[in-house]
């Protein structure tokens, strides 16, 4: 920001402002009575402020570069750094070990479903063939729906009714 | 806020369940019974580790200097609550992997170890030492004493952290400059980086050298002081050789150019615990030549050469070495101070490295050109007074 300001302060006087003296306490009418007599450090005074336009070129610019776009580092000491990471790593090897139970659980209850098709298979054929066939344009109806945090606007179609679309081949 | 209340919670959930689900709790007690005697795992100073441990003291983090500092800070809200919970985590995760090592551990150990082939025994090693790096990498105190960087390279997880640290940076700008400069292939074909090379002259600026750095003649006129540092577990004493070499000495018959040996050591003791280059216990068979480029001639690369003095009779059977122990040996060598192929001048590297088997594990480089100091140099050490080149060859 300092850079871009100091480039255009070179462009010369018509960007910026008028050149006035800076001092912080001096008798002027734009700023306030009551903070005219304080001098503190760091505070802006109209004499640094810039033209309209020249503001407007440096707004722009700042929108675009990469400064602000991450956000502020967390400012720990050392020891809670250290704690905080702990407590990040538990984290994820929390989340890594309930996922691993999830898709124990998930592998062994596939395992059970292909034993069972397998089973119905050899005692019934014909069984095994009608309840494992797939049916062309047969889904999932959308009143099974999985429990969300986020549900839709529409909760329910209430108008909703089977198209058979498959009519005309039957 | 909700987010942490949740965390909290379902950790909370987590830990009594794996409690009570007995299959995730391994006896913890067995983690700390085997860290407790290493004293380098744990914070030394009391106080610190009240503090990382509890989050607990008087006013302020010990670790923030000034007491204004200390009463302003603020810890994040919730931590001190959910550190306990999360630390819990960490300590059966480490009995988890130290309860694998100690499976793999028996497995190699076990009366049918002989029909495990080289190949299986060497991934089961790699696994064990890989559970006993994770096993500590997340402890709170391990993490604290890698930050004030007190690291005893005899734990391997310490070992991991240096290894890592080294890899990221130093390993990388010093193969950056071999290959810039061409030490690779001018002096030895190429290099595989096991060891962290650091060179340092003792002079009024005491600090290690970066590679390809040109420096003033007078800097380095005194022997330099260099450290070899291994990331892998080598035994106690182990055998090392130094070798600098200069490939831009000027062969004025031959329109080119030759080798100079300016240094070499051999049989240099080292350890992970002390890896500076000891010359009282080591043979220095050429001592320290210093560095006195002729005037208007090119910028010599001073190369640095660590090698390693392998034992191919004992590194044959490294597989039967028992876990834990290091599994790279080395070996003395022989070599008279007046052997034919350590002359100064015209010293071929590659010939030498080759007829000692030296295993080369790491390099550094710097540079020096004719300079101000070049001639009190030569003055000083007798080195007569040098060539000074011209554009035009008389």
């Amino acid at each position: 920001m300092f850079r871009i300001q100091s480039s255009l302060r070179a462009m010369g006087p018509t960007l910026l402002g008028s050149a006035r003296p800076s001092v912080v306490g001096c008798n002027n009418a734009n700023v306030k009575a009551t903070a005219n007599l304080v001098l503190s450090r760091g505070k802006r005074t109209k004499a640094r402020a810039l033209a309209p336009g020249a503001q407007r070129i440096i707004n722009m610019l700042s929108v675009f570069s990469a400064h602000k776009k991450q956000p502020r580092r967390i400012k720990l000491a050392m020891e809670d750094l250290i704690r905080h990471n702990v407590v990040q790593k538990a984290w994820s090897i929390f989340m890594r070990d309930k996922k691993l139970i999830r898709t124990e659980r998930l592998k062994s209850q596939y395992k059970k479903i292909e034993e069972a098709a397998e089973e119905l298979k050899s005692l019934n054929g014909y069984l095994h063939f009608e309840a494992t066939k797939r049916e062309l344009g047969k889904r999932f109806s959308p009143e099974m729906r999985i429990p969300t945090e986020t549900p839709p606007n529409e909760i329910w179609h209430e108008d909703w009714k089977v198209t058979d679309i498959y009519a005309k081949k039957r | 806020m909700s987010i942490r209340r949740a965390f909290s919670k379902s950790i909370r959930a987590y830990s009594t369940e794996a409690a009570t689900a007995g299959s995730t709790s391994t006896s913890s007690s067995a983690a700390s019974t085997s860290t407790e005697a290493v004293s380098s795992l744990k914070i030394r100073n009391p106080r610190m580790r009240r503090a990382v441990l509890q989050g607990d003291w008087i006013d302020g983090p010990p670790s923030l200097r000034t007491k204004h500092a200390r009463l302003a800070y603020n810890s994040p809200i919730g931590l001190k609550e959910v550190f306990p919970l999360a630390y819990d985590i960490i300590l059966k995760e480490k009995a988890r992997h130290y309860a694998k090592a100690e499976e793999i551990k028996q497995e190699l150990e076990s009366s049918d170890a002989s029909k495990i082939d080289a190949e299986t025994r060497a991934s089961l090693v790699a696994k064990y030492n890989k559970h006993l790096v994770r096993a500590e990498l997340n402890d709170p105190e391990v993490q604290y004493n890698y930050r004030i960087k007190q690291l005893d390279l005899t734990q391997p997880v310490y070992r991991h952290l240096a290894e890592r640290d080294w890899k990221s940076y130093d390993m990388l700008i010093t193969l950056q400059r071999l290959e810039q400069l061409h030490v690779i292939p001018d002096t030895l074909p190429t290099i595989d980086p096991r060891a962290d090379v650091k060179l340092q002259f003792p002079t009024v600026i005491n600090k290690w050298v970066t590679p390809g750095e040109v420096l003033r003649n007078a800097v380095c006129t005194r022997t330099p002081i260099v450290k070899i540092q291994e990331f892998q577990q080598i035994p106690d004493n182990s055998l090392y050789t130094v070798l600098i070499v200069d490939p831009d000495t000027p062969d004025i018959a031959n329109d080119g150019y030759t080798t100079t040996l300016h240094w070499a050591v051999t049989n240099i003791p080292l350890s992970n615990t002390s890896p500076v280059v000891d010359l009282a216990k080591s043979d220095e068979l050429i001592p320290f030549l210093p560095p006195h480029p002729d005037k208007n001639g090119p910028t010599h690369r001073y190369c640095l050469w660590a090698f390693r003095q392998a034992d191919p009779s004992t590194s044959v059977n490294a597989t039967s070495t028992p876990l834990g122990s290091p599994t790279v040996a080395t070996r003395r060598i022989e070599i008279a101070a007046n052997d034919v192929s350590l002359a100064r001048e015209n010293f071929g590297i590659r010939a030498f490295v080759s007829a000692h088997n030296l295993d080369p594990v790491g390099a550094h480089v710097w540079r020096c050109t004719y300079d101000q100091s070049t001639e009190s140099v030569r003055e000083k050490f007798g080195l007569g007074p040098g060539i000074v080149f011209d554009k035009v060859r008389r």
